[in-house]
């Protein structure tokens, strides 16, 4: 499946930043000045991400795995904890120490929960519930790459946590059938209006010819819906519901 | 003053009914004018499995179970009224009925 931000609306995209915004600075606060904010871009999940989840791995920060904290190289951390000295220390053991410590420092810093490096588990081969999205946070003198699952930002964590466990696996309801419908009410009728309706009368409605009608899958409106015609069938062009 | 109280008998009113006895209403439609009814209009629908549902992405065109000919279905709940077609009045939807399905 090929994943791509520009699946997500613009308000999603605002949720992923709203979502991520509040913990960044959180856990840049230890690096930056207090009047720097860090500026946050989103990014495609790329062949060159796949890639560098593959070779280097990535960790897990929050319990229900959907943010990962990407490691290019051992110097992502040097940025972070020798800043410019980095470059001058010598690829000893003792910079190997030093790199070890500041590593789990950072993940510590990143997820209190987690206290000890070993607690936390390099993964290579992440499995996404929901769109995977490259998060770029540029601080004043470098950036870390963050990648979230954007199922994240589903509330019902209960749910997410059940997948995650495999207790329920929504791969099995994949055949099951329902359906998507649109329908519109038209103004109110008195009994006496209804009774006495012909062929060729016009009932108003107060839906708009330029407003897009609402897709419903059973009860639940899923989507909005721009009414034309595909092969002499009617159709929908659909739009997130968060757009309308 | 004293006050009474005193239990009621309700009087049996088994074999009352009486079918041949004239409507209590006249006029019946007129009483109950106050009483508004919505109708609704099925422009279409698709049935379509979950995972082609999940894999809706924006932009997706679907195409409904509704041919452009045929006309769209008028309902007041669950029972079809009626069969017309979409126009526009000023800049709203309307529905314009070409055949009465069933009337009261």
């Amino acid at each position: 499946m090929q994943y791509a931000l520009g699946f997500l609306t613009k308000k999603q995209k605002e949720q992923l930043i709203n979502k991520i915004n509040e913990p960044i600075y959180n856990w840049c606060q230890d690096w930056i000045e207090r009047e720097k904010k860090p500026t946050i871009f989103l990014k495609n999940f790329s062949d060159y991400y796949k890639s560098l989840v593959a070779n280097n791995g990535v960790f897990a920060i929050d319990e229900i795995n959907s943010v990962f904290f990407l490691v290019k190289s051992p110097n992502d951390f040097l940025k972070f904890f020798f800043r410019e000295i980095g470059s001058c220390l010598p690829l000893d053991n003792i910079s190997n120490f030093l790199i070890e410590n500041a590593i789990s420092d950072l993940l510590y810093k990143i997820d209190n929960n987690k206290k000890d490096i070993a607690e936390l588990k390099n993964i290579t081969d992440i499995k996404f519930l929901g769109i995977p999205v490259v998060i770029e946070i540029n601080l004043d003198f470098g950036s870390v790459e963050l990648i979230l699952d954007s199922n994240m930002l589903k509330n019902n964590k209960l749910l997410d946590q059940l997948v995650t466990d495999n207790i329920l696996n929504p791969v099995t309801i994949n055949n099951e059938v329902t359906s998507l419908s649109i329908s519109f009410p038209l103004d109110k009728l008195s009994i006496t209006d209804f009774i006495d309706l012909q062929v060729g009368d016009v009932i108003k409605s107060k839906h708009s010819i330029v407003d897009p009608f609402n897709v419903m899958s059973g009860d639940k409106e899923v989507a909005v819906g721009f009414l034309g015609q595909s092969e002499n069938q009617l159709a929908v062009l659909l739009r997130s519901k968060e757009e309308k | 003053m004293t006050t009474q109280i005193n239990d009621i008998n309700l009087p049996s009113l088994d074999g009352q009914n009486s079918e041949s006895s004239k409507d209590l209403l006249e006029n019946k439609l007129s009483i109950v004018d106050h009483v508004e009814v919505e109708l609704v209009v099925e422009v279409g629908s698709v049935k379509l499995t979950v995972s082609d549902l999940f894999n809706l992405k924006q932009g997706s065109t679907v195409k409904l179970d509704q041919s452009v000919e045929e006309p769209l279905k008028l309902y007041l709940k669950d029972r079809l009224i009626a069969y017309g077609k979409l126009v526009a009045v000023d800049d709203v939807l309307g529905f314009q009925v070409t055949e009465i399905v069933n009337s009261l």
